[in-house]
């Protein structure tokens, strides 16, 4: 599938104003600056997405993940270096949980990046959903710590060996004052961008 | 009114036109990028400038900062969905007016309107 010009354009636009959300939110939650790059829009199979994130494929990653589903359907994940999740888990809730043993520890990381990812993921969702004037459920969600082509493929398992091709938009996250670094990305099967194009489609239309 | 938006997404300026007010009291004139903006300022002299904040090059408060050494009198208005505090903090301090939370819809940019009258 090739994007024309204005495709493009309108999923750059959507894709900036539900990452920005983000990265408001996960301001907020850091009381830190958030800087954010453009974020970049591509067609690629879907064995190819590591790749085009720019991720060395070996590199351990902690990766939230929520499906959403209405007339459009995709994942959206927020996935940091593993070290980052933990600093950024610190960051967030380290002075409640000195004392605890490791495997406490442990779970109390995977809850908090749940709960962080959710706040992230659902406001950026959200501002996309209102944008468009429809409804996007949400799944509750998911954890996962591993290196990426291997949290990709859990993901997919629904659709293994079938050849996907997926929209992917992401952007790189950075906060200003600690080595925290992330990207957000939306995973969309073609079928389900097309849906999308209809409605922006009509929405102009409309106005 | 003149009102130039400066927005690197034709979709965010189409949709931000499409919900302007249908009343002819106002004109709107379009840039995506700095020279095309900065040559837009020279030529039609807006009342009113709506910039967009994440963009390639220059944000929008980068750019706004340019058009105001360069000596152009406007009421600027960032439009965003980046409404982390340091940048609403940062546009506030180059003197932008409002900040108005994307997406845009007629009841957001009609409060707009009323509000930088």
């Amino acid at each position: 599938m090739e994007l024309d010009e204005l495709e493009r354009d309108v999923l750059r636009e959507l894709a900036n104003v539900g990452l920005s959300r983000a990265a408001t939110q996960l301001s907020e939650l850091l009381n830190d600056h958030i800087e954010m790059t453009v974020p970049l829009v591509q067609v690629v199979p879907y064995d190819q997405v590591t790749q085009a994130l720019q991720l060395d494929p070996l590199a351990s990653v902690a990766a939230v993940w929520q499906s959403f589903s209405g007339q459009s359907e995709g994942t959206s994940i927020l996935m940091f270096p593993s070290e980052d999740s933990k600093k950024l888990v610190h960051a967030l809730v380290g002075p409640s949980v000195q004392g605890a043993g490791e495997d406490d520890l442990r779970g109390i990381e995977h809850e908090a990046m749940m709960e962080i990812g959710n706040i992230i993921i659902t406001s950026g969702m959200a501002v996309i959903a209102d944008m468009l004037g429809q409804e996007v459920r949400m799944s509750l969600p998911g954890y996962m710590e591993g290196n990426l082509p291997d949290i990709l493929a859990q993901r997919n398992r629904d659709n293994a060996g079938r050849e996907m091709q997926v929209i992917i938009m992401f952007t790189h996250l950075k906060a200003a004052q600690r080595e925290i670094e992330g990207r957000m990305v939306m995973l969309m099967s073609v079928d389900s961008v097309q849906v999308l194009f209809e409605r922006l489609h009509k929405l102009l239309k409309g106005l | 009114m003149k009102i130039l938006i400066v927005d690197d997404s034709m979709t965010s300026r189409m949709l931000f036109k499409a919900y302007m007010p249908k009343d002819g009291q106002h004109e709107l004139f379009e840039a995506s990028a700095l020279p095309d903006a900065l040559e837009m300022m020279r030529e039609v002299r807006p009342e009113l400038v709506v910039l967009d904040y994440n963009m390639p090059e220059y944000n929008g408060v980068e750019m706004a900062r340019v058009m105001l050494d360069a000596g152009f009198k406007a009421k600027f208005v960032l439009l965003t969905a980046n409404t982390q505090r340091t940048v609403v903090d940062s546009a506030l301090a180059a003197g932008f007016i409002l900040v108005v939370e994307k997406p845009v819809n007629a009841a957001k940019v009609a409060a707009l309107l009323t509000q930088v009258a």
